[in-house]
């Protein structure tokens, strides 16, 4: 006979009160995985969705063109650094970009746009864009565009319809019109393409812009977890040259990345307020637990056990208390976790950092994580425990022998 | 002669209780001798209790020398009177005082776990004892499972089986019928013979202070008797 298996069978003297508390710690650890889960699944959504769409993994541009967009600061002859990158390591896929403003009419209905030439052999491998399409096709020559879903429905336009683009060249000021066909209509999750993107090859728009052949940006597709920070700049550290810089997709949209860093500090302030509110009900549980059995812990100190091992006692069950709630709680909040991976949560198209949430968010299990919190429960327990422990250690046995 | 199990040397203990100074002793001095069967008489409010609490090493006397074992209580700390407690003295009280959540045989044991005793010598000293009691085949009962009279045959186990030289009873048979407190009478009489072991007991019933051999009488916190029985 123990004092931990004494502990074990004081706990269930009053099975509905431990069985109140236990629950309450299964339920607050049961949250935190699934806060967890889903805190990783909104997290890699966003990330995967930024990266996976204009943004890409990493961008190289011409010095300069970063900070302030001037059209004229481009990359000259691409086909070279082109070359490199795509027999570079760990590179996927290396999408030559152009950027120009233009107008957009059908009758007496017009707007701006930014037009976006792109190469979709290599465009596919980074943003995947033409996965998205949600009407009509590809362009099929120069003179086809794809708009975003936003755009269209401003415009009253459809795949077929014909509109003229006016787009000026960069260096003479003269303005380009185009008359040409909507191929294909696109929803990405990205609002910036969705509302005021038009696409379309990268000759016809480096025509109208008269910049030969030049591009603004590649941008680029890695073979390394989109959150592996290292891995990505060492893949794209040969591209940092006198004349182009390449970055990151964290210090390109240094927002979001930030956000993710702060997510971890959500999640802390989160197990602080609910491991609080638990503590109360831990202490309170054991502290009527001590009351009620003042004449025992008399009896135990009279008998010869000392303070120290009295403390010990109330530790061992608050221990146990731990273990109980959390084994349960983990099993609850697995469940759960397993259950949503199989669902999805519906986010309700809720937008954040640029990014809406259209498709249900899958909770991504971080063993970890799940053991961290796990192990902060089963430790936290009996360390709450000592406040009551340090009552118990006071107990007068002559006192506590009056009680009734 | 022999060294006395406990001493006391004008033992005084006082309450203060609303601005009034109550004496539950005023002055006791005794001598116990090894092997005693000795109880203390009196009526309520006498001092029997605060007697057997003091040599029990519970409370501390407002002045005067408690000696237990020739060891003055005064010097020891809190944890070194809980060692004695553990070592040298077995306690009884009236109520019983079990241990709920365990059953005979771990009541019993108990006091040894606390002495580091290995695991096989507590449950062969403790089945002894037991069986000494009268309670074999009970070893797994919980103290719900048992009557009053054999919860305190428990008790009666569960004090002597760490081999204390004296055993402290207040009031052992006043919760049990006449004829159960005179079998647990009978109990501890054959232990006090068979092992030597000092028994001191407070009691206010006639047919107790009989099977005394020495009985000291108090009134008013001091000693207005003591005989042999
Ligand atoms: N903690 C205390 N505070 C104040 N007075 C006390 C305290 N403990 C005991 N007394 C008083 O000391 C006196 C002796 O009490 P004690 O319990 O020793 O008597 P007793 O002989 O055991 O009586 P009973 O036969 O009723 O058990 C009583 O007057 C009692 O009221
Ligand atoms: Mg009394």
């Amino acid at each position: 006979m123990t004092i931990i298996k004494m502990a074990w069978r004081n706990l269930w003297r009053n099975p509905k009160r431990t069985a109140i508390t236990g629950s309450a710690i299964a339920i607050g650890l049961a949250t935190m995985i699934f806060y967890l889960g889903w805190m990783g699944g909104m997290t890699l959504h966003l990330v995967h969705t930024m990266t996976s769409s204009q943004l890409g993994y990493a961008q190289i541009h011409a010095d300069g063109y970063l900070s302030s967009r001037e059209p004229e600061l481009t990359i000259k002859k691409p086909a070279d650094i082109l070359e490199r990158l795509k027999s570079r390591k760990g590179v996927i896929g290396a999408a030559p970009r152009i950027y120009g403003d233009g107008l957009l009419a059908i009758g007496d209905r017009s707007t701006n746009v930014t037009c976006i030439g792109y190469e979709e052999a290599q465009e596919k491998l980074v943003s995947g864009w033409s996965e998205n399409l949600t009407s009509g096709g590809l362009p099929a020559g120069e003179r086809e565009i794809l708009v975003g879903v936003d755009l269209a429905e401003k415009l009253e336009i459809e795949v077929g319809s014909k509109v003229v683009l006016t787009i000026a060249d960069i260096y003479t000021g003269d303005l380009n019109y185009i008359l040409v066909k909507i191929a294909g209509i696109l929803a990405t999750n990205n609002p910036v393409i969705d509302k005021q993107a038009a696409l379309m090859g990268l000759s016809p728009l480096q025509k109208a812009l008269g910049i030969g052949d030049d591009i603004h940006e590649v941008a680029l597709s890695l073979d390394v977890s989109p959150t592996d920070l290292e891995g990505i700049k060492w893949i794209i550290a040969p591209f940092n040259t006198a004349k182009t810089t390449a970055k990151p997709w964290q210090e390109l949209v240094p927002v979001v990345a930030n956000m993710v860093k702060l997510q971890s500090i959500y999640m802390g302030i989160t197990l602080v307020i609910v491991f609080t509110l638990i503590a109360f009900g831990i202490v309170n549980t054991l502290s009527m637990s001590l009351l009620e059995r003042m004449k025992e812990f008399g009896v135990l100190r009279a008998l010869g056990t000392t303070p120290l091992r009295l403390a010990a006692l109330v530790i061992c069950e608050g221990a146990w208390l731990g273990v109980v709630g959390s084994s349960l709680g983990l099993f609850l909040g697995l469940i759960v976790h397993f259950i949503l991976s199989k669902t999805g949560i519906t986010m309700g198209n809720a937008e954040a950092m640029g990014v809406t949430f259209r498709s249900p968010i899958y909770p991504i299990l971080d063993p970890t994580g799940i053991a961290v919190v796990t192990a902060l429960f089963i430790t936290l327990t009996p360390l709450v425990s000592l406040i009551v422990a340090k009552k118990a250690e006071k107990v007068d046995p002559i006192k506590a022998l009056r009680h009734e | 002669m022999t060294e006395p199990v406990a001493k006391l040397i004008d033992v005084k203990k006082y309450y203060k209780l609303r601005g009034e100074t109550v004496k539950a002793l005023d002055g006791v001095t005794l001598t116990i001798s090894p092997s005693s069967f000795m109880a203390v008489a009196g009526p309520s409010g006498s001092g029997k209790s605060t007697l057997l609490n003091l040599v029990g090493a519970l409370d501390t006397p407002t002045s005067g020398e408690v000696i237990v074992n020739g060891e003055n209580l005064a010097h020891l700390s809190g944890t070194e009177q809980a060692m004695m407690r553990r070592d040298h003295i077995g306690l009884i009280f009236q109520s019983y005082n079990l241990i709920p959540v365990l059953t005979s045989l771990e009541n019993v044991e108990y006091v040894m776990l606390l002495q580091g005793v290995e695991r096989a010598e507590r449950k062969e000293r403790s089945l002894a004892l037991i069986k000494e009691v009268g309670l074999s085949g009970m070893e797994d009962r919980r103290p719900s499972e048992l009557s009053g009279g054999q919860q305190q045959r428990v008790a009666i186990a569960r004090a002597l089986v760490s081999r204390p030289s004296l055993v402290l009873a207040d009031e052992p048979t006043a919760n049990v019928d006449s004829k159960t407190g005179g079998a647990l009478l009978d109990t501890m009489a054959e232990l006090n013979e068979r092992h030597g072991t000092t028994f001191i007991f407070s009691t206010h019933e006639k047919m107790v202070m009989d099977r005394a051999s020495r009985v000291v009488r108090l009134r008013d916190g001091r000693v207005e008797a003591d005989e042999a029985g």
